[in-house]
């Protein structure tokens, strides 16, 4: 009888859980990867890889925090099922704003070998110096002066001055699900695939990036997917 | 009498459930270090080692299924009884007969490490592991692919399973298996640690005792005891090597402040660790001293104490020499714990 109840707790509690799900999206369109599309400037651009961390989130009510989901998840476009994140129900019933880590903490970069979404092994960590790669965002396009007319951006770093992880900050309504818009087609803007659209290490370049990709998360509410 | 048997099997049975569903429970290991040392930088208490963690990870250690054609392992380039170091090899060695671009360092106290490498590139020691599995020039090989690998390997699956209650094999688990084992490699029983104890009928030979004090006035700021490393970096003046071109911690700070500097290595066991310097130059500690006495290269970055070199007479170095043998553990070399598994 005991089982029952905490079974019909569970169902109760899932069904009210809230969730952000991310939407890689390039110029008017949710992102296919290995299709070519366009940028909204007409240049042709062919996305093979997208993945970037978002962890630390954080849920307001009246500039109050009210909840709180410490876990990284790494959301890749080629695994639709990595682009919604569980978050706290109670959250959910109350919030009107969040604000999440595009990124993973300097803490978290120095503190050794974690697992799930943080294991080393999810290729989104650089061996050779220590720290993960926030985002990952790989292609081609006829623009990139690059061999194969590929592009490469690597964001990471999390020492000072070239420390990247950024904090983002989203106001939602209603009780979600809350889709959010990432805009692939706004970074490679500010990136310039025709000039120097490659970066594989820390620095200057790699930070002004970071501070382009906390910009290009939008909440659209009511918007069937 | 039925109704007796079915309680006892019952009851059988619910401990055979109950014994499965408990995890394994590893037993903890406690490491032992000299009183007067400063206290670890990596927490090594509270089950933070374990029996078989350190197991797995020394397994793993001497392992080349770490690398990918199966032929290198870390003990490849540091072998126990040369100080975990490439003893006699300029620059280490990886697949398919490649040369890499510095000397293996010799392992020790690396509890009281704060950074890995040569120049610092790695952060924590748990992370140490994946720059030469990565590496082009040493294993070759795909963290996934060991990962892979290892979850192949019955005996691994058990392994692992003994040491972090989960026979999936994570790449966070086998860093931490490989760091565990790393941090057992404690050298704290040397001639100098004996003399410094003051308990033992264990003194310094006078050529010892002027190398000691000699070693104090030139050499301690760098290589403080009882660790004889501060951890920190430092210009020792070497000409940088042309094909090489090594610009040291610059390469991962990009600051022009960190041109030329390199980790200052410990001097434990240095009897056992040669070739000396991140590319391996000198030979003998003779040559080392001789570098300090009239080879160093002047710049902008050159540690201040340097600025005049430690001119030093002939007798002198020998003397220093002779101090520098007294930091050879031999307990520690041929400590069965540390050797490949049978």
């Amino acid at each position: 009888m005991r089982a029952i109840v905490c079974l019909a707790l569970v169902v109760a509690l899932n069904a009210h859980a809230q969730r952000i799900e991310f939407i890689p999206w390039l110029a008017e369109h949710a992102l296919t990867l290995d299709q070519q599309s366009s940028l909204p400037d007409g240049t042709p651009i062919t996305v093979t890889q997208f993945r970037f961390y978002a962890g630390r989130f954080l849920f307001y009510r009246g500039g109050k925090v009210i909840s709180r989901n410490d876990a990284y998840h790494l959301i890749d476009a080629a695994d639709p099922t990595s682009f919604v994140v569980d978050l706290d129900a109670k959250a959910a019933a109350v919030g009107d704003s969040i604000t999440f880590m595009m990124g993973v903490d300097s803490l978290t970069n120095v503190s050794g070998a974690f697992g799930d979404d943080l294991d080393p092994t999810k290729g989104m960590y650089w061996t050779w110096n220590s720290g993960y790669i926030n985002l990952k965002l790989e292609g081609s396009s006829p623009a990139s002066p690059y061999p194969s007319h590929e592009f490469e951006l690597h964001l990471g770093g999390y020492s000072p001055p070239y420390a990247t992880a950024q904090r983002v900050a989203l106001y939602v309504t209603g009780s979600g699900p809350w889709p959010v818009h990432v805009d692939i087609a706004s970074l490679l803007a500010a990136a310039d695939i025709r000039t120097n659209c490659n970066v594989m290490s820390s620095g200057e370049k790699a930070v002004a990036l970071s501070r382009i990709a906390a910009t290009i998360f939008s909440y659209h509410a009511g918007i069937e997917h | 009498m039925r109704a007796s048997s079915t309680k006892v099997i019952a009851g059988v049975l619910v401990i055979v459930l109950d014994c499965a569903m408990q995890p394994f429970m590893q037993h903890p290991v406690m490491v032992s270090y000299p009183s007067t040392w400063l206290k670890p930088a990596r927490e090594m208490g509270n089950g933070a080692l374990t029996t078989e963690g350190i197991a797995l990870g020394r397994k793993l250690f001497y392992d080349p299924i770490l690398s990918r054609d199966s032929i290198i392992s870390c003990s490849s380039c540091h072998l126990n009884y040369t100080a975990f170091a490439h003893v006699d090899h300029k620059l280490s060695h990886g697949i398919h007969d490649s040369i890499g671009t510095r000397n293996a360092p010799a392992l020790v106290n690396l509890a009281w490490g704060k950074h890995f490498m040569w120049d610092g590139a790695v952060n924590n020691l748990d992370m140490q592991a994946l720059a030469p599995i990565n590496h082009p020039e040493e294993m070759g090989e795909e963290t996934v692919h060991v990962v892979a690998k290892l979850q192949r390997s019955h005996e691994y699956r058990r392994l692992f399973f003994d040491a972090f209650n989960d026979s999936v094999v994570t790449g966070e688990h086998l860093l931490k298996a490989i760091s565990q084992f790393e941090l057992t490699l404690i050298s704290a029983g040397s001639k100098y640690d004996q003399v410094m104890e003051k308990k033992a009928i264990v003194i310094f030979t006078e050529q010892e005792a002027n190398g000691y004090k000699l070693f104090k006035a030139h050499c301690n700021v760098c290589h403080r005891e009882p660790l004889f490393t501060t951890g920190e970096f430092a210009n020792n003046g070497l000409p940088p090597d042309s094909i090489l071109r090594d610009v040291g911690r610059m390469r991962i700070t990009s600051d022009p402040k960190d041109s030329l500097l390199f980790k200052i290595p410990s001097l434990r066991n240095i009897e056992f660790s040669f070739p000396y310097m991140h590319d391996g130059r000198f030979k003998t500690l003779r040559a080392v001293l001789d570098h300090y006495d009239h080879g160093i290269m002047k710049s902008t970055t050159l540690a201040p104490e340097l600025q005049h070199g430690i001119p030093l007479t002939s007798n002198e170095r020998t003397d220093v020499v002779a101090f520098l043998l007294t930091l050879s553990d031999r307990d520690f070399l041929f400590d069965p714990a540390h050797a490949c598994p049978k």
